[in-house]
């Protein structure tokens, strides 16, 4: 399954073990203060994420710091593989 | 790194000086350990985002004054997203107008480029500000190298720009160790008597005009390249208090915050300002997305010259300790996770229950004896009566929640210092959002297990005003510590011989069911609320997780005393002056000298009725006079203001087979819910120093009449009294709290309102049903 392309971080269901890295192409049409958080907790376009998945929930690791968020969430952020090929 | 400014010489005179300085850094930044080791106020430190509630305040020591270190809660930005964002976000703005001496942004060595964001941000505002690297220790370890002189460097630049030099100061310190701290210390007061300093140079240069427009090049740079109008800023200095005023110069920079920052909170001036703002298109908010992306660019950018290259942004994740990641997939894993934190709420509640009763049972022993000690020693009169009844038992009412209190929140305390509570968070998200509520709601939740009052102030750490009102809503559902004495003593006349099954009595299986039902009641108004007047979507859940640490045991005792004294302040107040009111309105109108000797006659009369032997009327001698004092006592209840409400209230209990004694019980368990034992004892003529253990007490209730001879508790009575107790909002602390927390008496009327229907509705249910079978 090839993921090059940008996609929502959910799409990402069953082969995450594999993609520990991704590159965050950006954040979808989230609500604002939602937004304006996750860009304020580092997720601006072209960071590297560490992803792990826990059942319905992400951990995604930025910059050291890790954060956890649900699928509702991460469906907003845009990412590629395109960092590990 | 020192400040670019020299200090005027004759600011460092032997006057003493008095300074402000406000702390604030990202959650887990280790900002309060840095304020306790400069203050020596070891207030409370946390792992986990939202411990610090409230602002601390603390007075640190300098050679040449006193500064006040202020110390508000975590948060990564100013834009605040929860009322205890709000608060830093509130405090950091007006601290840009002049209300403190210095900014100091704590960041944490070890995830410098989110605690740079937030200092940025914080610098922009053109103060006073000293950014503290804090936990250069752990940074070290992990090969993290961190070039001060450069970072000072790149901060600096940033306001180079502007009109006036910034004063700007860059350390490094570790409060675990005292690495440093001296050297910071040095420097807070050399930049406060800078910044006195300079205010006072400004302040002639200006005179109060609002000519002398500061902006800082990087807000600037965005959406302030058209000043803010002449007029508005008139019109804005006009509405400030004349401290306030005075700094008229960082009046644009604030308003552009202020249309950023918007929190339910803020002050009246701030809501006026915040109007006055939005209505100038310079200072619209459009291109906020683009200032965050533009700080993180600068961060990334300019962090090649500060952070070594092994630790470039890039690969700075490497730098987190591999065991947090290791210990999560199983302590986050559905399973696994879900298993151990089962085992630990387990474990938890044995310590609560098992833990705290012999401390629950010193201490009444104590206030029984400090009761006894007072009648003996004052003379016999109203003043002595109120001291023993009411002035005592209300501070006995109140220091008997401690010792659950106390462990609660030093397990809470451990599970925050580990960094468990944020795990504990995620994993009853699954649970919490299926109510609509997430995770984040269950430290309000576990606390409301012991008192719903220090759990409506933890609702604060939630990020929405709909989250916490249906928290706050559900949260006096939950068993608190105080019903279980009425549990205990109604489920006795429930059960008066229970069996066992499993091996377990059936009273303990009662307990167990009436936990269960409290918490089915919690999250199903929960559920109800947040489809009806409280809709809403389910909020984000966003959880840092912070590494797991090992907690230092200072710093939880020393945060069990701030809460305990947070406890005995917000509910101990009420339940005191709840017990001294219940006290006043069952002892007054007195009873007249005639009455209490025909009580005493009557009581007498009817043990020698009763009486049929000598041996009996031997036996019977010894209990007399308790009698007669206990029928002294009843009839002077039933006498009182509060018998006189309780027969008011007795044919709205009828129908649940209550009489108007019950009625009484029930509004002094207003004061604290426990209190309904000893309001039965007093007004069934058994004396107040009855507890739900007291075999006099259960057996008074259980030979209690109706007028029309039938009995007052039967099994049914007393379980639609259980479930009464379960779901009705009987606590004065609570109400208080709720008032002081939503602003007004809305919703703490709204809370009663509801639990008192859903409670009466519920035990006539009860009531009808068991008569019909």
């Amino acid at each position: 399954m090839s993921h090059s392309e940008c996609q929502p971080l959910t799409s990402f269901t069953s082969d995450l073990k594999a993609l520990s890295s991704l590159k965050l192409e950006g954040l979808s049409e989230a609500p604002d203060s939602l937004k304006t958080r996750l860009l304020e907790l580092g997720l601006v376009k072209g960071t590297t994420l560490q992803v792990s998945r826990n059942g319905g929930q992400y951990v995604v690791q930025i910059r050291g710091d890790r954060l956890l968020l649900r699928a509702a969430e991460a469906q907003y952020l845009m990412v590629s593989t395109s960092l590990n090929g | 790194m020192n400040t670019q400014n020299s200090i005027d010489e004759s600011s460092s005179s032997s006057i003493t000086k008095h300074f402000k300085a406000l702390m604030v850094g990202r959650p887990n930044a280790g900002k309060t350990s840095v304020y306790n080791r400069l203050t020596g106020h070891r207030l409370k430190t946390g792992n986990y985002h939202g411990v610090t509630v409230e602002h601390a305040e603390g007075i640190m020591s300098l050679e040449g004054g006193k500064l006040a270190l202020i110390d508000l809660p975590g948060t990564p930005s100013l834009i605040p997203h929860s009322p205890d964002e709000g608060l830093t976000s509130s405090a950091t703005l007006n601290a840009s107008l002049g209300a403190y001496d210095v900014l100091v942004t704590i960041v944490d060595a070890t995830r410098l480029i989110e605690g740079l964001y937030l200092s940025l941000q914080v610098l922009e505002l053109g103060w006073p500000t000293l950014v503290v690297i804090n936990q250069i220790d752990l940074a070290e370890q992990a090969g993290v190298q961190i070039d001060l002189k450069a970072l000072h460097q790149s901060l600096q630049s940033q306001s180079a720009g502007s009109k006036e030099s910034q004063l700007i100061s860059v350390l490094a310190v570790s409060a675990l160790t005292g690495q440093g701290i001296d050297e910071l210390r040095t420097e807070l007061e050399t930049l406060c008597l800078s910044s006195q300093s300079k205010q006072q140079s400004q302040s002639g240069e200006e005179n109060g005009e609002a000519s002398g427009v500061y902006s800082h090049p990087w807000v600037s740079r965005q959406d302030l390249r058209a000043q803010v109008s002449p007029q508005l800023l008139a019109e804005v200095q006009k509405g400030l208090p004349a401290p306030l005023s005075s700094q008229a110069s960082h009046l644009n920079t604030y308003l552009h915050w202020l249309t950023l920052s918007r929190n339910e909170n803020e002050s009246p001036i701030d809501a006026k300002l915040r109007l006055l703002a939005l209505s100038e298109p310079a200072l619209q908010s459009e291109l906020a997305e683009q200032q965050i992306v533009d700080r993180y660019t600068w961060l990334d950018k300019e962090s090649t010259k500060w952070l070594s290259s092994s630790r470039s942004s890039e690969d700075a994740s490497t730098a987190k300790p591999p065991l947090s990641n290791r210990i999560d997939k199983y302590i986050l894993h559905p399973f696994w996770g879900s298993f151990v934190f089962i085992m630990l709420m387990i474990l938890m509640f044995q310590a609560l229950f098992v833990g705290a009763d012999p401390f629950i049972g010193m201490i009444e022993d104590g206030v029984a004896w400090l009761g006894d000690v007072a009648q003996v020693y004052l003379p016999e009169s109203i003043i002595s009566e109120f001291i023993v009844e009411g002035l005592i038992n209300g501070v006995g009412n109140v220091i008997v929640f401690l010792p659950q209190v106390l462990i609660l929140f030093g397990l809470i305390g451990l599970m925050e210092d580990s960094g468990y509570m944020s795990r504990a968070a995620a994993l009853t998200d699954r649970v919490m959002r299926s109510a609509g509520l997430s995770g984040r709601a269950f430290v309000p939740m576990l606390s409301g297990f012991i008192c719903a009052v220090p759990a409506i102030l933890a609702t604060r750490t939630l990020p929405q005003r709909r989250d916490r009102l249906l928290t706050m809503m559900a949260l006096p559902l939950l068993t608190c510590s105080a019903r279980l004495p009425v549990y205990t003593l109604l489920i006795a006349t429930l059960l008066p011989d229970p069996g066992s099954t499993l091996g377990i009595d059936h009273r303990a299986w009662v307990m167990v069911l009436l936990y269960l039902f409290a918490t089915f009641s919690a999250f199903a108004a929960v559920w109800v609320m947040g489809k009806t007047i409280l809709k809403g979507e389910t909020p984000p859940l966003l959880i840092h997780l912070p590494d797991y640490r090992k907690p230092v045991a200072k710093d939880v005792l020393q945060r069990l005393s701030t809460r305990a004294m947070v406890f005995i302040k917000e509910a101990g107040s009420v339940i005191l002056a709840g017990t001294i009111v219940l006290w006043i309105l069952l002892s007054f109108p007195r009873l007249d000298q005639t009455s209490l000797e025909q009580a005493s006659n009557e009581q007498a009369k009817a043990t020698a009725t009763q009486t049929t032997s000598t041996q009996q009327a031997k036996n019977t001698q010894k209990t007399t006079s308790q009698d007669s004092e206990g029928q002294r006592l009843a009839k002077q209840r039933a006498q009182s203001y509060g018998g006189q409400l309780g027969r008011f209230m007795e044919p709205v209990l009828r129908p649940l087979g209550w009489d108007w004694q019950v009625g009484v019980g029930l509004i002094g368990a207003f004061a604290a819910r426990e209190v309904f034992v000893s309001t039965l004892g007093m007004v069934y003529g058994v004396g107040a120093e009855v507890d739900e253990e007291s075999v006099s007490l259960r057996e008074k209730i259980k030979s209690a009449r109706h007028s029309d001879g039938s009995p007052v508790f039967t099994p049914i009575s007393a379980l639609a009294l259980l479930i009464f107790f379960s779901l009705a909002c009987q606590c004065l602390s609570t109400l208080a709290a709720v008032k002081r927390e939503t602003g007004g008496y809305r919703w703490p009327l709204f809370m009663f309102g509801y639990m008192s229907v859903l409670a009466y509705t519920c035990a006539f249910l009860v009531t009808w049903i068991g008569t019909v079978i």
